[in-house]
C-alpha cells in the first residue's frame, strides 16, 4: 500500500510538472529602469565582429542614453528558420539585418514596417544612396522600401590585365570582346579557359546569368508583372551565355570551380562578387585586376544589398527607438565601421562613405583601392531579374529558390538542350508560380 | 501469471494503466498533435507569419501533387534508388559481417575502418565525392583522361541523369552499408560457435550453415534492418541535393515544390501522401518477410 501511494505520489508530480511546464508565460517587457529595450539580429557571429557590432551599439547609446540596444548574432544557416518563428510570434526584433530577398520575404509576410524604414530613407536623404541600392529594394508597389541599405557586394566581370597584356589584349567592354577574348584564351588541354562561368543549377549561374540578360533589356517581368521569360531578348542572351560557357570550364560549374580558376590563373576573366578581392589579393595580383560589366544595350551589374529592416506590430516608443538605432547605422563614422569588418567583400552603399579616409586607406584595402570607382560604379548600376519601372516584385524570391531560371541555364548550357523549348518550359514554371 | 504469489490483474492492471497515463498522454500529444495538424494545414494555403489568416483551399493541395508529371518521375526514381540502395547496402553489410566473423590480427582497426564512412558527417564526404569528381581538377577525371587516357573529354559524371544516379547510389551504399554490418556483426558475435561445428562434422557447405544456422539467427535483425533503411533512403534529401541536381528523389521534389517557396500547405500534402506510400510500403515488406517464415 505504501508503494502504491509513493508511486501514486511520483506520477502526480511528474504530471504536474509537465502541465506546468506547458504552461505559456508570458513575459513582461516594462524595463525596470525606465530605458526603452530594442533587439538588433544581425549574421555578424564572428567575435571579432561581435565587438565591432558592440562598439557601435555603445557608441550609439552614449548619444541616445534612454535606449539600450541588445545584440542578437545568428548563425547564417539558421536566420531564415529564426526570421520565421520569431516573427510569427510576433518576437522578431526590433531591427533586423537582412538581404534583400530576405528583406523582401519579410515584407510579404508583414514581419516589417515600411513605414518605418522609409521614413528613415527620407531622413538620411535619397541622394545620399547609390541609386541602384535603393532602386532594387523597394516594395512592389515601388512606393517604399523593403529594409534601410547600409552595405552591398556586387558582382561582375574580373580581369586578369596581365594575362590580357601577355596576348596583347585590351580589357573587353562589351559581349562581343568578352567573347574574343575568351576565345583566344581557351586551351583546355593544359587547363586554359577563356572564362571562369557558373553554369550549375543554382542561384549563382541566375544571378550571373540575369546580368547578360538584363544588359540585353531582358527581365523575368515587366512593369506589369507578365511574366516575360520567352522573349527575342532573352533568347539571344541565353544563346550568348551558351556560347560564352563553351569557353568556360566544362559541366556544371560553382562557386568554388569560378573563384579556383581565376584564383588559380586558368582563366583571365570570371564573374564573381566582391568577395574574391581577399582571394586575388592573397594569390598576389591585385594589381593586375579590373572590373567591368556585362553591357549590350547597357552595363549591368548584379549584387546584394544588405539591408536592416524595423519590425511591424511593436510600441510607439520601441519603434521610434529603432528608428533612431537605423539612422545612426548610416551615420558615417558608424556605417565604417560596420564596413570595416569584412574589407572587399562588402562595399558602400552612401556616396559620402565612398571617400572617407577611414575607409578608402584602411590596411586591408589599400591592394585593391583602385578598384573603388569601378565597385562604385557596379553599385550605381545595379540591376536585378525581377526589379523593373522601380517596382520590386517579391514573386522573384519564389522563381529563384525553385531554380527555374538556373535549370533553364543548365539545360541549354550543360544538358545541350534546344534552346526555344527551355524558354518555353522557364516561362510555363514562372507563369505557373504566379498562380 | 503470478508475481510473488500475487495475481497481476483487475486492479493491479488498472493501477499500471495509470501510472503509464501521463506518458501515454504525452506520447499522443507528442505524435497525435502534430499529425492532426499536419492534416489540417495540408488542406490549407498557410502564410509564413501565422498572425495572418491561412485560406481553406480543400484537397486543391493534392490535386496539384497528382496532377504534376514530375511527382510520378520523383516516385519512380525514388522508389529505383530505394530498392538499389536498401538491398545491395543491406547483402553488402552482411557478407562483410560474416567473411569478418572470425579472429585475425587487426580486426578492431579494419572494423574502425568500415564504419568510417558511416560516423564523418555526410556534408564532408559529400564535398570529398564531388572533388574526386570534379571536372577540371578530381583525381577521377585525371586518372581516366590524363594517365590512362580513356577517354578525350573529361566525362560530367554529376550532370548526366544517368552516371549521377549511379554515383549518388554508390556513394549511399558506401554512406549506409556500415549500419547494417554492425547489426549483423552483433548478432554474429553472440552466436554460438559450437552449432557451425556441429554442422562441420555433419559435412554442411558454407552456404548450408548460412541457410540453416546464420539466416534464422539474423532474420528478425534483417527485417529491421531493411525496414528502417528503406524509410531513410526513401526520404533521403542532404546526400542527393548535394551531390547532384540530376536526380529527382521524392525528398527534392518536396523541397522545390513546397518549401522553396514557404507553401507549408502543399508541404503538408506531399508528407502524407508520402507517409501512406511509405507506410505501405513497410508493411508489405514485414507481411512479404514473415509469410517466407512462415513457410
Amino acid at each position: 500500500m505504501k508503494k502504491k501511494f509513493m508511486c501514486s505520489l511520483l506520477v502526480a508530480a511528474m504530471t504536474v510538472s509537465m502541465a506546468s511546464g506547458c504552461g505559456q508565460k508570458k513575459e513582461e517587457k516594462v524595463s525596470e529602469d525606465g530605458k526603452v529595450h530594442i533587439q538588433f539580429m544581425h549574421m555578424q557571429v564572428e567575435q571579432e565582429r561581435q565587438d565591432v557590432v558592440q562598439s557601435i551599439i555603445d557608441d550609439f547609446q552614449k548619444e541616445n542614453p534612454d535606449i539600450v540596444v541588445e545584440p542578437i548574432p545568428v548563425n547564417e544557416d539558421d536566420y531564415d528558420a529564426k526570421i520565421a518563428t520569431q516573427g510569427g510570434n510576433g518576437e522578431l526584433a526590433a531591427v533586423v539585418e537582412y538581404s534583400q530577398d530576405q528583406a523582401k520575404t519579410s515584407v510579404a509576410n508583414q514581419f516589417t514596417s515600411v513605414d518605418a524604414v522609409k521614413e528613415v530613407i527620407e531622413g538620411k536623404g535619397l541622394d545620399e544612396f547609390y541609386e541602384g541600392a535603393l532602386n532594387v529594394t523597394k516594395t512592389e508597389d515601388g512606393e517604399s522600401y523593403v529594409g534601410v541599405p547600409i552595405s552591398s557586394w556586387v558582382q561582375g566581370i574580373w580581369v586578369n590585365t596581365e594575362m590580357l597584356k601577355e596576348k596583347q589584349m585590351e580589357v573587353p567592354t562589351n559581349w562581343d570582346e568578352v567573347l574574343e577574348v575568351a576565345k583566344a584564351f581557351y586551351d583546355p588541354d593544359n587547363r586554359m579557359y577563356g572564362i571562369a562561368l557558373p553554369t550549375s543549377d543554382s542561384a549563382f549561374t541566375e544571378q550571373v546569368f540575369s546580368q547578360f540578360a538584363i544588359s540585353n533589356g531582358a527581365n523575368v517581368f515587366d512593369g506589369d508583372k507578365n511574366v516575360t521569360v520567352n522573349t527575342p531578348e532573352m533568347k539571344e542572351a541565353l544563346e550568348y551565355y551558351t556560347e560564352l560557357a563553351s569557353y568556360s570550364m566544362p559541366g556544371s560549374t560553382e562557386v568554388a570551380d569560378v573563384n579556383d580558376a581565376f584564383v588559380g590563373k586558368n582563366a583571365p576573366m570570371a564573374m564573381y562578387s566582391t568577395y574574391i578581392l581577399g582571394n586575388v589579393k592573397d594569390a598576389g595580383f591585385a594589381d593586375d585586376l579590373t572590373l567591368v560589366l556585362p553591357n549590350k544595350k547597357q552595363e549591368a551589374a548584379y549584387g546584394c544589398i544588405i539591408v536592416l529592416g524595423i519590425a511591424e506590430g511593436m510600441s510607439e516608443e520601441e519603434t521610434e527607438a529603432a528608428k533612431k538605432f537605423v539612422s545612426y547605422m548610416l551615420e558615417n563614422e558608424a556605417n565604417v565601421k560596420w564596413l570595416n569588418m569584412a574589407p572587399g567583400g562588402v562595399q558602400p552603399v552612401l556616396k559620402s562613405v565612398d571617400e572617407m579616409p577611414e575607409y578608402t586607406e584602411l590596411e586591408a584595402r589599400t591592394a585593391y583601392v583602385h578598384m573603388n570607382d569601378a565597385i562604385a560604379n557596379a553599385v550605381e548600376n545595379l540591376q536585378l531579374f525581377g526589379a523593373v519601372d522601380g517596382k520590386n516584385f517579391t514573386e522573384m524570391g519564389d522563381v529563384t529558390n525553385t531554380g527555374a531560371i538556373s535549370k533553364m541555364v543548365n539545360n541549354a548550357v550543360v544538358q545541350q538542350a534546344d534552346i526555344d523549348s527551355e524558354l518555353e518550359a522557364a516561362q510555363s514554371a514562372v507563369e505557373g508560380l504566379m498562380k | 501469471m503470478k508475481i510473488k504469489g500475487k495475481k497481476l490483474g483487475g486492479s493491479d492492471t488498472k493501477f499500471a494503466y495509470a501510472l503509464l497515463s501521463p506518458s501515454l498522454i504525452l506520447l499522443v500529444l507528442l505524435i497525435g498533435y502534430p499529425l492532426i495538424y499536419n492534416i489540417v494545414i495540408s488542406c490549407q494555403e498557410v502564410p509564413l507569419n501565422p498572425r495572418l489568416p491561412s485560406e481553406f483551399v480543400g484537397l486543391q493541395n493534392f490535386t496539384e501533387v497528382f496532377t504534376d508529371q514530375s511527382f510520378y518521375k520523383s516516385v519512380l526514381v525514388t522508389l529505383l534508388f530505394t530498392a538499389v540502395v536498401t538491398i545491395i547496402s543491406t547483402v553488402l553489410g552482411l557478407l562483410t559481417a560474416v567473411f569478418l566473423n572470425r579472429s585475425f590480427a587487426g580486426k578492431k582497426l579494419v572494423n574502425s575502418i568500415i564504419i568510417l564512412s558511416y560516423v564523418v558527417p555526410s556534408v564532408c564526404l559529400i564535398f570529398t565525392w564531388r572533388y574526386m569528381f570534379n571536372n577540371i581538377y578530381g583525381i577521377i577525371n585525371y586518372f581516366v583522361k590524363d594517365v590512362f587516357h580513356f577517354v578525350d573529354a573529361p566525362p560530367l559524371w554529376f550532370d548526366k541523369p544517368a552516371s549521377a544516379f549511379i554515383l549518388v547510389a554508390i556513394f549511399a551504399i558506401w554512406k549506409f552499408f556500415p549500419y547494417a554490418y554492425i547489426s549483423f556483426n552483433a548478432i554474429l558475435q553472440s552466436m554460438d560457435n559450437t552449432l557451425y561445428e556441429a554442422a562441420d562434422i555433419d559435412g554442411a557447405t558454407s552456404w548450408d550453415k548460412f541457410k540453416a544456422i546464420t539466416y534464422p539467427a539474423i532474420k528478425p535483425t534483417l527485417v529491421t534492418v531493411v525496414s528502417l533503411r528503406t524509410i531513410w533512403v526513401f526520404y533521403i534529401y542532404t546526400e542527393v541535393y548535394l551531390l547532384t541536381k540530376q536526380v529527382d528523389v521524392l525528398g527534392v521534389y518536396l523541397y522545390d515544390m513546397a518549401f522553396a517557396t514557404h507553401d507549408f500547405g502543399k508541404a503538408a500534402a506531399i508528407s502524407i501522401i508520402l507517409f501512406v506510400f511509405i507506410f505501405a510500403l513497410i508493411i508489405l515488406i514485414r507481411k512479404k518477410v514473415l509469410r517466407v517464415e512462415e513457410e
